[in-house]
């Protein structure tokens, strides 16, 4: 609120708000507390205050040149290689990044997890190909979750840059604050050095940056669209409920309860990569019941690595939980002996919302 | 705890063995009965055998022997969803779990928790033997005292049970009412009591002597004992004769 009323003087918004969402790894429900709380706020304003009447502006101007040189600047680097193995510990299990060291930590919820729900996303909460076919919904669906990505989550950067959680590059960061950075020309001045910090920390802003922004919109995804853009996502909403028999709503009922139980979270694995994942998720408005740390992409390590980290984030004393149609989930279960609720049928996540409802599960 | 609606415990169906409980317990079941249907539109709600075991499952990693055993007895009577071997397990998983805390379960849960523990234990040995087992192959299991009164059983019945039904054999009433409400307050079914008695009325000389000086009856002396005796005898085997005709 402090930050709100002082636009001129921002000194660390979306440090602070990164900061804090580093001290709210190891809590199942950051939006409970006070500290996310202050975090959403100062995303808000840092999104007020920068974000999207200047970057847009900017975005596309130095796009291709950079594009490409940053792809083969990737490509040759070994220091991403080293880093990479550096970083074996998962980044979301230490007490925070770098940033966080020097904001104030946020007190300690208090609370015991109890259960951890482990949702596949394709064909388990969204329906994409079974149902939808060549529908307008799957066609501008698809084309809105890219564009949306492209335009607020620097898919085009990140593209060839794959991670499996937000903070997996954060240990680059410098907790720099981002409020007037230029995203769409910073390429100019470093990335094509072979040094590989600049690029690494580069690759760190864009990744807290798309934090930022899923803080700020994950209630108001409408906030990120222009009208037109609006109206589409408006439509597309509406006919994948009208194709799917109201399927999204439905597995909604289970992804509310679970979030609006303290000692419950929902994490997120999937087989697409984390940037468009999150975009899906801002689309079909289910950012609400994930937090962005609660994402995980397997597209490079396999859903059962993933599973792995999460159980390592989690610890022994929750039970776990996957929900899932394929069999990729359900051995990746098996291997850690994870109960499986199978979805492949409207009825099943009925069932599933029942037996959440009658404290079953 | 989770927040969600308390689910009443209740029987749904009474089959065929274990005798129909008392009036009371009768008009208890209808009215939860009546709930449970209110609950879901068209029926109670139905989890398939893999929802079922992975509920199970999950319950029993969390050591929730409480919400468990209001799951499992919220479960429809099926014995194709009750064969399920996890769903076994996790019953006398359920069971043990709970002796080893020493939570005890209340007098009027005993004899369901004690059905699903032998057939835990029934199921296993099935397994070992490779074959089902008949009425008399069953091991004898013993119960963990959360589930148990400590009361000792011979040839299925009670003490208690044969008490009350040597008091009704005393009895000058017709025997097939008697034999029904003996029945009715205990574990056995009425063949089983039938046959009970009936067994005691095949030694007849024995009961009857048994049975007069029980009563302290007034007829006394050594001649109309005899009398009686015999008496009953006759009777005895004019009975024994027609439900032997009758009940087959």
């Amino acid at each position: 609120k402090n930050l709100k009323s002082q636009p001129g003087s921002q000194p660390s918004a979306s440090y602070l708000q990164s900061a804090a969402a580093a001290a709210a790894y190891h809590h199942s429900q950051p939006a409970a507390g006070a500290a996310a709380a202050a975090a959403a706020a100062a995303a808000a304003a840092a999104a007020h205050a920068g974000y999207p009447s200047g970057y847009q502006q900017t975005h596309h101007a130095g796009y291709p040149a950079s594009r490409t040189r940053s792809r083969e600047c990737l490509a040759a680097n070994p220091r991403r290689r080293r880093c990479r193995l550096a970083k074996s510990a998962a980044p979301e299990l230490l007490a925070g990044s770098r940033a966080s060291r020097k904001a104030n930590p946020s007190p300690g919820l208090g609370f015991e997890l109890e259960r951890v729900f482990v949702w596949d996303l394709d064909e388990t909460i969204i329906l994409f190909h079974s149902l939808l076919g060549g529908t307008y919904a799957t066609r501008f669906g698809k084309s809105l979750i890219f564009r949306l990505a492209d335009a607020h989550l620097f898919f085009n950067d990140l593209e060839e840059c794959d991670q499996v959680h937000i903070d997996d590059v954060s240990s680059d960061d410098n907790g720099q604050d981002l409020a007037g950075y230029d995203f769409a020309n910073d390429a100019r001045d470093g990335r094509g050095m072979r040094g590989g910090v600049e690029w690494m920390r580069k690759l760190a802003y864009r990744y807290r940056r798309i934090k930022d922004v899923y803080n700020a919109y994950r209630n108001n995804v409408g906030g990120l669209l222009d009208p037109v853009k609006r109206e589409e996502w408006h439509q597309v909403r509406q006919e994948t409920e009208q194709f799917t028999d109201s399927w999204l709503t439905l597995a909604l009922k289970s992804l509310s309860i679970i979030a609006n139980r303290s000692a419950c979270v929902n994490v997120l694995v999937t087989n697409t990569q984390l940037v468009p994942a999150l975009g899906k998720i801002l689309v079909f408005g289910l950012a609400p019941v994930f937090s962005v740390e609660n994402v995980y992409s397997a597209t490079k390590i396999g859903k059962e690595s993933c599973f792995e980290r999460i159980a390592s984030r989690y610890g022994r004393k929750p039970t776990y939980v996957a929900i899932g149609d394929s069999h990729d989930e359900e051995a990746a279960a098996k291997s850690l002996n994870w109960p499986f609720w199978r979805v492949q049928n409207h009825n099943d996540l009925a069932a599933l919302s029942y037996a959440l409802d009658m404290g079953y599960l | 705890e989770f927040a969600g609606p308390a689910v009443p415990y209740h029987h749904q169906q009474q089959p065929p063995p274990p005798p129909p409980p008392p009036q009371q317990q009768q008009q208890q079941q209808q009215q939860q009965q009546q709930h449970q249907l209110s609950l879901g539109s068209g029926g109670s709600f139905g989890f398939t055998q893999e929802q079922v075991a992975c509920v199970c499952e999950v319950l029993q990693q969390s050591g929730s022997v409480d919400r468990l055993a209001r799951f499992l007895w919220s479960l429809p009577q099926c014995d194709q969803l009750h064969k399920n071997e996890s769903v076994i397990k996790a019953k006398a998983m359920e069971l043990y779990r709970a002796g080893g805390k020493s939570y005890s379960f209340a007098p009027q849960n005993h004899a369901r928790l004690q059905e699903l523990w032998l057939k835990a234990h029934y199921i296993e040995a099935e397994k070992l033997r490779g074959r089902p087992l008949g009425a008399v192959g069953k091991p004898e299991v013993p119960l963990p005292r959360t589930i148990w009164d400590g009361e000792e059983t011979s040839y299925c019945f009670k003490e208690k049970q044969k008490c009350a039904a040597r008091v009704v054999h005393a009895q000058p009433l017709p025997v097939t009412k008697g034999e029904a409400r003996a029945g009715r307050g205990n574990r056995p079914h009425t063949t089983q009591v039938s046959n009970w008695f009936k067994n005691r009325r095949s030694g007849t000389g024995r009961v009857t002597r048994d049975a007069g000086s029980m009563l302290g009856s007034g007829g006394g002396g050594v001649g109309g004992g005899l009398a009686s005796m015999s008496a009953d005898m006759k009777r005895a085997d004019s009975r024994s004769s027609e439900s032997g005709g009758g009940g087959g």
